[in-house]
């Protein structure tokens, strides 16, 4: 598919799916038995915590390929995968509670699930900040890349940890899976994480682009004032 | 510190260089260990006053004590790690470091050592310390409680020198040390509050195995991503 | 009715956000192509000047 295609046809393809998922949700698949109306955020946070941690593995692969090759797409691709999964990460922080209030009577539990997702949450601010903090961009670039490595793979363990050190104390009100899925159930979150996977590869590709036009906007202006 | 060869010295060589130098500095002045040992010990009145006496009682020590060690460990540590990175910083060691023909995992090598018996020095004094203001008996459990605490510290070493490394390379980078190093190493802290607690409870130590061998790998995997990364770090 | 209220809430933040970021970008992206076609003029026409 020839590159400038390919743009296009991403967002109409994202703005063609999200309202068919809405519609899914909100029209086709029926009211839980228990929470009501609801469990329907359940169909954006779902989507939304799944392609938050296939961004830390994207940012994984973007951070060991530019710390292999040091071409600068590889630290695009970090950049967009550690914003827009900073982005999604927070809006599962925030679906999540809203969710659970009204689920489980409380805001928040210090399940792994929840706080592993916290963790992650503090990684990626940490590894944006350390990008602003660096002295140049390519410096930026290299430390961000080692620490976005770090972070990847320390996520897991992270999880592991959390859920032994809970697993002390029987939780009460567990978060575990939810109710076997009625069958409108199942196609709308299909439908949504569809949705939900054009969106992150239309924000990715676009952050990617305006990293990409902001180096060579730079180039440009170091080439001016050598020049001059 | 002359070689009679002049060949540049190996992998342990350098890194013997680097923490004697290290050390060297830190026994002379002795500046570092004295500011890091005050703050842990604010940090560890400040926790003594955090709960009322009644919660203290009914927690327990088991239950108070390594969570608030640890907390206090971790908090002075970060203030060790900021210093141990600024020695060099100063009159650019930095760029003589970094030209000198030897591996630079070497330098990361000697630093987490240093690191580690600047941290086994804090917790010498910090936690008969601790055993004192909160009424824990340690002498009987003085064995296991070492491993675990050397167990944890060479890995919170480790990490600390990574980070420590990255942050002192960026402007102002200090202030990120603690939001990275902290998150990060979560499962570490788990482990030790966790293996703490077993071990003033009196458990024998096979019971806590996996969290254990959970830390001996995180250690040997942070390592390894440093000493394969460390020259990244120390590029420019 | 309760339950509506979050729910309306839940969709409202998810929208509004992702929104707002894909506008922020979008502009950006036009700002810093906008800066770029006009630096890349400006070499051009100092290279047809020293050609000449």
């Amino acid at each position: 598919m020839p590159r400038r295609l390919a743009y296009p046809l991403l967002a109409v393809a994202t703005l063609a799916t999200m309202p068919v998922a809405l519609c899914s949700i909100f029209l086709r698949a029926p009211e839980e038995r228990v929470m009501g109306a609801v469990q329907k955020i359940f169909y954006v946070h779902v989507p939304l915590a799944s392609i938050t941690f296939l961004s830390v593995f994207v940012l994984l692969v973007g951070a060991v390929g530019y710390l292999w090759t040091r071409r600068a797409a590889w630290d695009h691709l970090s950049i967009a995968a550690a914003e827009v999964g900073l982005l999604y990460c927070t809006l599962v922080l925030i679906t999540g509670p809203i969710w659970a209030k009204p689920a489980w009577g409380v805001w928040w539990t210090w399940e792994a699930k929840l706080t592993t997702t916290v963790i992650l949450w503090l990684l990626l601010a940490g590894i944006l900040l350390a990008r602003a903090y660096a002295a140049t961009p390519e410096q930026g670039a290299r430390i961000a890349s080692i620490l976005g490595a770090v972070a990847a793979l320390d996520v897991p363990i992270v999880y592991k940890a959390v859920d032994w050190w809970r697993g002390q104390h029987p939780i009460v009100f567990g978060p575990g899976k939810p109710d076997p899925l009625a069958p409108g159930m199942g196609s709308a979150l299909m439908l949504s994480m569809l949705a939900f996977v054009l969106l992150y590869a239309l924000l990715v590709a676009s952050r990617m682009r305006l990293a990409d036009l902001s180096d060579r906007v730079a180039a440009c202006e170091e080439a001016a004032s050598r020049e001059r | 510190m002359t070689r009679p060869s002049g060949k540049p010295p190996g992998f342990f060589g350098t890194a013997a260089i680097v923490l004697a130098k290290d050390l060297r500095i830190e026994g002379r002045t002795r500046e570092t260990i004295a500011a890091t040992l005050l703050f842990a010990l604010v940090v560890l009145v400040i926790f003594g006053l955090a709960f009322d006496l009644d919660t203290m009682r009914r927690l327990g020590a088991s239950k108070l004590v390594p969570g608030v060690v640890w907390i206090t460990l971790a908090f002075s540590a970060i203030v060790g790690f900021t210093r141990s990175f600024r020695l060099e910083r100063t009159s650019e060691a930095w760029v003589a470091v970094a030209l000198a023909p030897v591996d630079r995992g070497a330098v990361f090598a000697g630093k987490w050592v240093a690191n580690a018996v600047l941290l086994v020095a804090l917790e010498i004094v910090l936690f008969p310390l601790a055993a004192v203001l909160f009424d824990v008996d340690l002498v009987s459990i003085a064995l296991p409680l070492a491993g675990v605490t050397l167990l944890h510290t060479v890995g919170l070493a480790g990490i600390g020198t990574l980070f420590g490394g990255i942050v002192s390379r960026l402007n102002r980078g200090e202030a990120l040390l603690a939001t990275l190093l902290l998150p990060t190493s979560t499962p570490l802290f788990l482990s030790a509050v966790h293996c703490t607690g077993s071990v003033l409870d009196g458990k024998p130590l096979s019971d806590d195995r996996g969290w254990l061998l959970l830390t001996a790998g995180l250690d040997v995997l942070f390592v390894l991503v440093s000493l394969l990364v460390f020259d990244a770090i120390l590029e420019d | 009715m309760k339950n509506y209220t979050y729910l309306f809430w839940g969709y409202l933040v998810v929208w509004v956000a992702l929104a707002a970021y894909l506008v922020a970008l979008m502009r950006r992206v036009g700002h810093v192509s906008r800066r770029l076609d006009a630096l890349e003029a400006g070499r051009k026409k100092q290279d047809a000047g020293r050609a000449t």
